[in-house]
């Protein structure tokens, strides 16, 4: 038997590993970068925060950075086309007459005993967006009207706010950024056309009041009728049980129960039916199906993986929304006008979860009163 | 000029990135080949390291060690796609085969399939270490800095690595011989 020595052995091994390809097929880095074009570069500080930062939390601020990114889009579209005024368009509305609101001064505390008017149910629109893992970042075609190139710009535009901002090892630092950015978006509106100056003072509102660092202690609720004492205007509804309020301010309620989240969020004074439904796509009237069955999410901007840590996947639509899911997650979205105000109401989780929870969602909203009006819907779908 | 590209793809610079990975792809191709023994699995493995590359390139303090920081990166990969392979194949046995019935010098008794038998059977992180110093020839101080462990563990892997190796290619002659003994 022969027995090898090193030399010998050293020598079979510097031939057998030295057979084989020496150069990589060229689909493959081709591959890999087409791929790197949809990922963003994880910078440390930032990466620690992120992961720091309560799910609800990253939710909002990844929505702020959506919001900045949509709104930097809107001024850029706008601003390419401000020389050439849109023209505002008369819609008419088949809106139900809301009655003023006679804002309701809450207390200082949530009232146990709120006993809302018997409404009917408020959904206008239901919105079931399903997240793909299969899915790399895409663009379609969005109620910003723009084409292929000009959605590839917007979506560049996210990653290069998501990487400014995810670059500072202090969110509340960036947060300064936003509130300075939100003011320079504010004044450049008023040359805009009507729908892009609604669709974008919306954003900045909702930005301005998405990133605001708050406590995100869930606070269990008693089944009962809470109200709102932060968020504005004030908005009543019955809670069943299993409830726990995670985050309350002037900009958003969200409310938890088990895996499921739901998030009640204003959108600015100035956002209108017209806008919402913009900012939905328009769906034709034949995609929509009566309420409360759901319908597809027409469009939305895009979504990524790999921002944040466990998997999740953050995605964006064009409703001004972003949620941190996993990427088996749903989300339902309903949405009001309320008064003045138009209001959003999003589930999300996972699909199970989701599907059980909505029988008992439809019923809170159906209880739901905002500053002691009724919720009623907007037809978004007819026009 | 590696080092500018670096800095560059590390400000969010695409086209410098993919100057580098088209620079060193054929290299992290041919290691991830060698240590996987599967084309199919080294593209994959090429692939991931890339994009792993890109997304963390912005941590990377020295430009510089970009190569073996990329190398590194790759060899983690792989290590994923042998576990993914091996939950894969599992259930699938090596089968031994005839080798053949004599040699004459080391390059014949090194047969190739019987090489390659030995080297699928270590462990991924000794086939790494393997590929390293006999394909790259790096040395051990160079392994350890490359993967990031200390240099008496790359020795100790290089010596089992090696140690089987030795072990594998004389067990598969003596089945050679005895099968070829019984032959006649």
């Amino acid at each position: 038997m022969t027995s090898y020595t090193d030399l010998e052995l050293d020598r079979i091994l510097d031939q057998f590993l030295g057979e084989g390809p020496g150069e990589a097929p060229d689909r493959a880095i081709d591959l890999a970068l087409d791929r790197i074009d949809h990922v963003r570069q994880r910078r440390t500080g930032a990466a620690a925060g992120w992961a720091r930062m309560p799910a609800t939390a990253r939710l909002l601020l990844a929505a702020a950075l959506v919001i900045a990114a949509l709104a930097v889009g809107a001024l850029l579209i706008a601003g390419r086309t401000a020389e050439e005024p849109v023209p505002t368009q008369a819609v008419p509305t088949l809106v139900p007459s809301v009655p003023p609101s006679s804002e309701a001064s809450p207390s200082a505390t949530p009232l146990a005993a709120v006993t809302p008017a018997p409404v009917t149910p408020a959904m206008a629109i239901a919105i079931e967006a399903r997240n793909r893992a299969d899915q790399a970042i895409t663009a379609s075609k969005g109620p910003l009207g723009i084409n292929d190139t000009e959605q590839t710009r917007l979506i560049q535009l996210i990653m290069d706010v998501q990487t400014e901002l995810a670059g500072r090892s202090d969110p509340a630092t960036a947060l300064e950024s936003v509130d300075a950015f939100a003011a320079d978006a504010i004044a450049k509106t008023e040359r805009l056309a009507e729908d892009r100056r609604v669709r974008l003072r919306s954003a900045v509102a909702a930005l301005q009041g998405a990133v605001r660092s708050r406590p995100f202690i869930p606070e269990a609720l008693e089944p009962g009728s809470w109200y709102t004492t932060a968020f504005m205007p004030a908005t009543a509804l019955i809670v069943p049980e299993g409830w726990s309020r995670n985050i309350e301010d002037s900009e958003v309620l969200v409310l938890r129960k088990g895996g499921v989240t739901l998030a009640v969020t204003k959108m600015a004074t100035e956002a209108t039916e017209e806008g919402i439904a913009k900012s939905l796509g328009n769906p034709p009237a034949d995609i929509l199906s009566p309420p409360p069955e759901a319908v597809t999410f027409p469009s939305y901007v895009g979504f990524t993986s790999g921002l944040s840590e466990g998997g999740g996947t953050l995605w964006f639509t064009e409703s001004l929304q972003a949620f941190d899911s996993e990427p088996t997650d749903v989300v339902r979205q309903w949405v009001f006008q309320a008064g003045s105000h138009v209001v959003t109401v999003t589930l999300s989780g996972p699909p199970d979860e989701v599907a059980a929870a909505i029988p008992e969602v439809e019923a809170m909203l159906a209880t739901m009163v905002v500053a002691q009006v009724q919720t009623a819907p907007i037809s978004v779908n007819q026009r | 000029m590696d080092r500018d590209l670096v800095q560059a793809a590390q400000r969010g610079d695409r086209e410098a990135f993919a100057i580098l990975a088209r620079t060193h792809g054929d290299r992290l191709y041919a290691i991830a080949q060698r240590i996987l023994r599967d084309a199919g699995l080294a593209e994959d493995a090429l692939q991931q390291a890339l994009i792993s590359a890109w997304r963390e390139l912005p941590n990377l303090r020295d430009p510089d060690r970009f190569v073996a920081w990329a190398t590194k990166l790759l060899i983690h990969e792989c290590y994923a796609e042998a576990r993914r392979r091996s939950r894969q194949t599992a259930s699938i046995r090596v089968l031994p085969v005839d080798g053949p019935a004599g040699f004459d010098d080391i390059a014949a008794l090194a047969d190739r399939d019987q090489l390659e038998r030995a080297f699928r059977r270590l462990p991924d992180d000794q086939r790494a270490v393997l590929v390293l110093h006999h394909y790259l020839g790096l040395e051990p101080t160079e392994i350890a800095q490359t993967l990031g462990v200390p240099a008496g563990t790359v020795r100790s892997r290089l010596h089992y690595a090696h140690r089987a190796m030795r072990a594998a290619l004389e067990a598969d002659e003596r089945t050679s011989v005895a099968a070829g003994g019984s032959e006649r």
